[in-house]
């Protein structure tokens, strides 16, 4: 187990986190030995397959369940230890948002804040914030999946919190609202705020995370800057359509760079520009009919590191039909 | 932004209690029970109708008939069964010298509230202590049910508190509720006495007994209220809660009495009831005693009692344990 970062450095860190729980007699290892650590500012993705810890860990962190061993620092405090000292700087929503049906919207909120000495007056900005003003007087049982989320995201701002966790935020809804929360996260990160948001979705996460760690089965398996993360994944590959093929392949390879056949008459062309690999065939009077630039993208490190689906780096490069179909949009 | 105490903590959790739509209609049902008692006591208190008294005289001149024709027959054969017995028992008295009949045997008696004592508050009483019991459950059950009791830790993580404060809740939430059912009983069944004109002579005894009874129900009503949250906590179920409640209740308190009626002291239901009640009489079998030094055979019935104290010692010390076991329980257990 190594030692915990500097204070100051993280808004969060675990070292060798712990939860089994027991299910039917069978142990089931739910986080088995987690070294996290969410650097200070910024937009952080959590991610893994289902069932890889993610919640659990989450939930470790606001204290709702103990962990059997390991160390948690939030805002560089000791949890759970010293929680209630930091819990007022922590906004979070665990998986759904969790609210008293029968009870309104701003009833909800109203009880919550005065349980943290908020004045009652922020309940209606924050709820006029979220843009639920007009149905903050329905019962929250009544509202939309959407309707809900909002609501959630508002309970965190009677905090004004400096670390705000998002477990999985965008599931089940549309694509409106999922571009309306990923807004408000940036908003969060550029306000200053430290964001931990965790997802199964790569995609999701790809597009508004700074940095990311990577689990699966409890334990972290990558974790860093999503530049660092894809350049270790290799630039990707290019794939080109070519008149002479073996020709092509000849030529390229000369130059350097990978070079092997798509199996549909084509070549995947890695550690070139696009630029470069026109400019070279067309020296040599061999013209493209396609170039697609590679873009490796987080899935494929993913699924890569992951390992869910087919298994291994090779399978997530030799067009499996999910990152090709995304290479083809990008 | 700062936490606030768990004097406020309190003051958040009594306006979620005052909210809750099922705290409402039970308080409700306490309005009802109070009202059933007040029609109870309205009825019994009608003054005997003209036909009920109008038979009265029938059956009483019936029977100054019957006693001027054969009453001398009756004393004599009453003389001769009591001679007859006092051969095995010489203590024998059949009253034989006052059997002519009178008018008051007869004559339907209208009974008065200074007559009947406090005892018919015990009517809505027990149904007080059973609502009291599920507003406590339901206060903490609905929150863990829906799971927002999880969003509630994320603001007040201090469980020690969250638990005390929903406790204290429970216990002092129901007060209100119940005291107002008490207040409609004791009002109603006054105000019904008095439009019959059968209220009688209220002393100040009667006056104290009652206040004494209303008194105690408030604080068992408390009592129940914090029991309930607990085994709310314990059990996370309204469901889990009631029938562990009301299952032991009916159970375990009602296959012990059946079985061992000695240990009837130790029941929770004879203890709540000897604490409401003033003490609760109960049945146990025991080897008949000699009678004038000659040992009978045989088992014969006796009766005991359950004191008020006891009965209140005893549900105090199952409370204080059911509340501390609740508190253990939370304060390590995993949240959803
Ligand atoms: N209360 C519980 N009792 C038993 N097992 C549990 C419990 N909570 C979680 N688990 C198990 O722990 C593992 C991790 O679950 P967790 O909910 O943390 O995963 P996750 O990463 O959040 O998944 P998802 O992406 O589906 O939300 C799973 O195998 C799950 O079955
Ligand atoms: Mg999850």
């Amino acid at each position: 187990m190594t030692e915990l970062p500097p204070a100051g450095t993280t808004a969060v860190s675990t070292r060798g986190l712990r939860k089994t729980y027991r299910h039917r007699g069978r142990q089931v290892v739910a986080v088995g030995g987690l070294d996290l650590d969410v650097p200070l500012g910024g937009v952080h993705g959590f991610l893994g397959p289902n069932g890889a810890g993610k919640t659990t860990t989450i939930r470790m962190l606001l204290g709702l369940i103990r962990p059997d061993s390991g160390v948690v620092r939030v805002l560089d405090r000791p949890v759970p230890q010293e929680l209630p000292e930091v819990v007022g700087r922590v906004g979070a929503i665990v998986e759904s948002p969790k609210f008293f049906p029968a009870f309104s919207g701003r009833r909800n909120l109203e009880l919550l804040a005065a349980a943290i000495g908020t004045p009652p007056a922020r309940v209606d900005r924050v709820l006029a914030d979220v843009g639920l003003a007009d149905r903050a007087s329905s019962p929250f049982r009544t509202y939309s999946l959407g309707m809900k989320q909002r609501l959630a995201i508002a309970s965190t701002l009677l905090k004004d919190p400096d670390l705000v966790i998002f477990d999985e935020p965008t599931n089940g809804l549309d694509p409106a609202g999922i571009h309306e929360v990923r807004q408000t996260m940036r908003g969060l990160a550029a306000a200053g705020k430290t964001v931990l948001v965790s997802s199964h979705i790569l995609a999701e996460v790809e597009q508004v995370a700074d940095t990311v760690s990577i689990v699966t089965q409890g334990r972290l398996v990558a974790s860093g800057r999503v530049a660092d993360l894809l350049a270790a994944a290799g630039a990707g590959e290019a794939r080109v359509g070519v008149e002479r093929p073996d020709e092509a392949a000849v030529l390229l390879a000369a130059r350097g760079w990978a070079v092997r056949p798509d199996g549909a008459g084509g070549l995947l062309v890695g550690g070139a520009a696009p630029a470069d690999i026109t400019r070279a065939l067309a020296d040599a009077g061999l013209y493209l009919h396609e170039l697609a630039p590679g873009r490796a993208d987080l899935e494929q490190v993913f699924l890569a590191l992951t390992g869910t689906g087919a298994q291994g780096t090779a399978a997530a490069h030799q067009g499996r039909p999910a990152p090709h179909g995304r290479r083809a949009r990008a | 932004m700062s936490a606030v105490g768990t004097a406020g903590l309190i003051r958040v959790e009594a306006r979620r209690f005052r909210a809750r739509a099922a705290v409402r209609w039970l308080a409700l049902l306490a309005v009802v029970a109070a009202l059933v008692v007040v029609t109870t006591v309205f009825v019994s208190a009608r003054p005997p109708s003209e036909r009920a008294i109008a038979d009265a005289e029938q059956q009483y001149a019936f029977a100054q008939e019957d006693w001027a024709e054969n009453g001398e027959q009756y004393v004599e054969d009453c003389r001769d069964g009591e001679a007859l017995e006092r051969e095995t028992n010489p203590d024998a008295d059949w009253g034989c010298d006052d059997m002519e009949p009178r008018p008051e045997l007869y004559l339907p008696v209208q009974p008065t509230l200074a007559d009947s004592g406090p005892a018919w508050l015990s009517g809505a009483t027990t149904f007080l202590m059973l609502l009291a019991f599920a507003a406590g459950v339901t206060s903490v059950t609905a929150e863990i049910g829906s799971g927002s009791l999880g969003t509630w830790l994320t603001f007040v993580p201090r469980r020690g508190r969250v638990y005390a404060s929903k406790v204290a809740v429970a216990a002092l939430g129901v007060l209100p509720p119940t005291a107002l059912a008490l207040a409609l009983t004791v009002g109603g069944s006054w105000a019904a006495a008095t439009v019959n004109d059968a209220v009688g002579e209220l002393t100040t005894a009667w006056w104290a007994d009652l206040g004494w009874q209303a008194l105690r129900a408030l604080a068992a009503a408390a009592v129940l209220g914090a029991v309930g949250a607990a085994l709310g906590f314990l059990a996370r179920s309204a469901a889990g809660a009631l029938g562990i409640g009301i299952g032991w209740l009916l159970l375990v308190d009602g296959v012990l009495t059946g079985f061992l009626p000695q240990l009837t002291p130790w029941t929770v239901r004879a203890s709540l009831t000897a604490w409401l009640d003033d003490g609760y009489l109960y049945w146990v079998q025991v080897p008949c005693g000699p009678v004038d030094g000659v040992p009978q055979v045989g088992i014969c019935s006796a009766e005991r009692t359950v004191s008020m104290l006891h009965g209140g010692v005893l549900l105090a010390v199952v409370a204080t344990v059911l509340v501390a076991l609740g508190a253990l329980v939370f304060r390590r257990r995993d949240v959803d």
